[in-house]
């Protein structure tokens, strides 16, 4: 990873931060996390490469958990104005969604932390993911 | 590039398994909220039913009831239904109006036997909540809309009757969903015709019914809890288009004396 400075990192560490509140907002309605971290996303796009390297991690970070988030809200409106009903498979499900956004959370906040320390933080999957998309 | 897709994987068995895991946990029976029991369903039902005949409405007609059986009979034996024990009840009202009760009863108010023009039209709307029935639509919205707490503590015999009549309050005024209405007007249209009935009948109901809508004559509840009829009766005509139909003769009594087997209980 490329040595940072301290305007870069507190940007990147920004980055993360936002995502955490977007995850906040977004876990009722899904669509929101994705917009906000695309946005945020383009507006670093022609940043320094550690910037655009965690606004990439931060982004496709989220799109997992929008997929996730998507199919819960689609299932939870199909529960409540639909034909469908509450069952073991369905509770499960939001279970696994809150843990895996809770997951997301700890990740993040850790992200924001180490990365405003100017350390660097590779998430599972992600990280490499990142290496791959995302060229100095 | 290999480490991406083995994470990957990974993080997907990962989600996939902790869901596996969690949906094993009973937080919910299944039997419970899919389908309420066999014996509560009989017992909710036994419940209305008496709460209905407790207000002297129902008519007791054998020759009424031959007939009604017969259509029923037909509809369910020729389409393989698990509906044989399904009970008709016909109540003294000048609303026009049916519908379906928990554990196979089936509610036909006088008044929509007299706005029927002929056997055909009944039998219609009869294999219309025959199918909500069939496809458990009524416990479904029940549970939807009353819950399972309400409907267990009704069913125990706790609840008032001031409860029953709520429920078939519920159940004669407020429709089923969409998706739901146009799967049973799918079912009746197929159903009809293996049972010998013309489809058509179903579909002519509900446009006299579209037609009424502006000029509504008091009592009108079928129109308001089954919306759309215009639309679905040029799609029962559709559905009908695809359908091998042999009109056969159900029941042998002109229509008029079938009505006026009614007479002398309606208002």
């Amino acid at each position: 990873m490329v040595v940072s400075n301290d305007f870069e990192r507190e940007r990147a560490s920004n980055i993360y931060l936002m995502s955490l509140v977007v995850v906040l907002v977004g876990l009722p309605l899904p669509i929101l996390n994705l917009l906000a971290t695309i946005i945020v996303y383009f507006s670093n796009k022609n940043s320094t490469f550690f910037v655009r390297w965690h606004s990439t991690q931060a982004l496709l970070s989220q799109i997992f958990i929008v997929v996730v988030n998507s199919v819960g809200f689609s299932w939870t409106l199909s529960i409540v104005f639909g034909n469908e009903v509450v069952t073991n498979l369905y509770i499960g499900y939001i279970i696994t969604l809150f843990l895996f956004n809770l997951l997301e959370f700890i990740a993040t906040i850790k992200a924001a932390i180490l990365v405003r320390n100017g350390k660097n933080i590779s998430f599972w999957f992600f990280g490499p993911l990142t290496d791959l998309v995302c060229k100095p | 590039m290999q480490k991406i897709i083995n994470q990957f994987l990974v993080l997907l068995l990962a989600f996939f398994l902790a869901w596996f895991l969690l949906s094993q946990i009973p937080f919910v029976s299944r039997d419970s909220m899919e389908k309420l029991s066999k014996k509560t369903e009989k017992k909710l039902g036994d419940l209305i039913v008496k709460s209905l005949e407790s207000q002297g409405q129902k008519i007791y007609s054998a020759p009424l009831s031959q007939i009604l059986d017969s259509i029923k009979q037909k509809i369910c034996s020729r389409n393989s239904f698990d509906s044989l024990n399904i009970k008709i009840h016909v109540i003294d009202k000048t609303d026009i109006n049916a519908f379906a009760l928990p554990g196979d009863n089936l509610v036909i108010y006088s008044g929509l036997i007299n706005y029927a023009k002929n056997a055909d039209e009944l039998a219609g709307v009869m294999a219309h909540e025959i199918a909500h029935i069939e496809k458990n639509h009524v416990t479904k919205k029940l549970l939807k809309e009353i819950g399972l707490a309400m409907l267990m503590t009704i069913a125990g015999g706790d609840a008032g009757p001031e409860i029953a009549k709520e429920v078939l309050r519920t159940l004669s005024s407020t429709g089923f969903d969409r998706k739901q209405e146009r799967e049973a007007d799918k079912i009746a249209a197929e159903s009809m015709a293996k049972a010998g009935f013309d489809p058509t009948s179903l579909a002519n109901f509900f446009f006299r019914l579209a037609q009424s809508d502006g000029n509504l004559p008091a009592g009108l509840e079928w129109i308001t809890t089954h919306p759309d009829t215009n639309d679905r009766a040029a799609e029962i005509l559709e559905i009908k288009k695809n359908l091998a139909f042999k009109p056969e003769v159900c029941i042998h009594t002109p229509w008029d004396d079938v009505k006026k087997l009614l007479g002398n209980h309606s208002k």
